[in-house]
């Protein structure tokens, strides 16, 4: 720490920045030295007339611009979703225009479909959700279900 | 940098969700305030509050561990702030015509807003304003100190000027606050 003079000491010896040895030499000082103590006073009054109007954030403000960031960036990891659905619309119309339909289960096929219709729901109500500024904890939780779905897309995908 | 510090800068530059989001409560209430007390607008801190996390979120990859990451993320509301500060200078170059003159007169009685006025208190409205009064240099040192809770070494790395700078700065704060405050039955 550079030399620093009592009037120097006095702020850091306020914010409790002083080695114990340096505070303790520091108190030994104070009584002897009125313009010490001033600007001790001063600053714990400055302390309290901050605290006293410390403004609070907006309910919610954190939450709501941590999600708005996080969404921002989201599509760095809805990428393999967007592929996951690409593919699965291709196999599907693929599926659906091969001669050899007949042979495959009809099981399958529904599994499929109903995987489809709950991510497109899924996405639906999502939209809907940020349009309408949702609580992010519920976007995060609409969003783990719309990357499940994929997810299962892709095993049935990978599973045919 | 402490090892709390060092295991969620870790997580943070790994781009985990849940770290960014435990960050952002940690620090939502010194972020504010710090922005909205040097801001002097609590719209913009909102706006500038959002940036900052923008900001810090892509700055994260190459964000080196150096220090404590508090100071690193006052530093980087410090400089959305001043940048805020050079555009608003520069719309106010902008607004020296009449219809100029008539935005910045409803601008301001936005800011004077009744309800406002009306549910502040006598002494907080003092205390307020005798914050906002302190020259500017000096306010910043103090809203560091008392809102982010950086330490004077940082304060001044942060501001860019010797530790005994800064040291002054809040001593003078602190003494120009007590002389406006003087009276005040707080």
């Amino acid at each position: 720490m550079p030399e620093l003079g009592h009037e120097d000491l006095c702020v850091l010896f306020h914010a409790g920045e002083l080695p114990p040895d340096e505070a303790a030499a520091f108190e030994k000082h104070l009584p002897s030295c009125p313009a010490c103590r001033e600007a001790l006073e001063a600053l714990r009054g400055a302390s309290q007339a901050a605290a006293m109007v410390l403004p609070e954030p907006p309910k919610g403000l954190g939450a709501l611009a941590a999600a708005a960031v996080l969404l921002q960036d989201r599509p760095r990891s809805l990428r393999p979703l967007g592929f996951a659905l690409a593919f699965a619309a291709l196999a599907l119309a693929l599926y659906v225009a091969s001669p050899k339909r007949e042979e495959h289960s009809l099981k399958w096929t529904n599994g499929i479909e109903s995987d489809l219709a709950r991510v497109e729901t899924d996405l639906g109500r999502l939209s809907q959700e940020i349009a309408l500024g949702a609580d992010p904890a519920e976007l995060d939780e609409d969003l783990d279900g719309l990357e499940e779905s994929a997810r299962s897309l892709k095993r049935q995908l990978s599973r045919s | 940098m402490r090892q709390d510090d060092e295991e969620l800068c870790r997580r943070l530059k790994a781009g985990d969700p849940e770290a960014f989001k435990g960050l952002v409560r940690d620090y939502e209430r010194p972020l504010y305030a710090y922005l909205c007390s040097l801001l002097r607008d609590p719209a913009a801190a909102e706006d500038a509050f959002s940036e900052v996390l923008m900001k810090v979120w892509k700055a994260l990859p190459s964000y080196r561990d150096e220090g404590r990451l508090q100071a690193w993320l006052f530093t980087i509301a410090h400089r959305v702030c001043l940048d805020r500060f050079e555009l608003a200078k520069r719309r106010e170059e902008s607004l020296d015509s009449e219809q100029g003159a008539a935005l910045r007169e409803s601008l301001a009685s936005a800011e004077r807003g009744p309800e406002r006025e009306a549910a502040d208190g006598e002494i907080r409205s003092r205390l307020e304003a005798a914050i906002a009064g302190l020259p500017e240099e000096q306010r910043q040192v103090l809203l560091l100190k008392e809102y982010g809770g950086l330490t004077f070494a940082e304060i001044a790395g942060l501001l860019g000027c010797p530790l005994s700078t800064a040291l002054s700065r809040m001593r003078y704060a602190a003494l120009k606050l007590r002389g406006s405050l003087e009276g005040l039955d707080a």
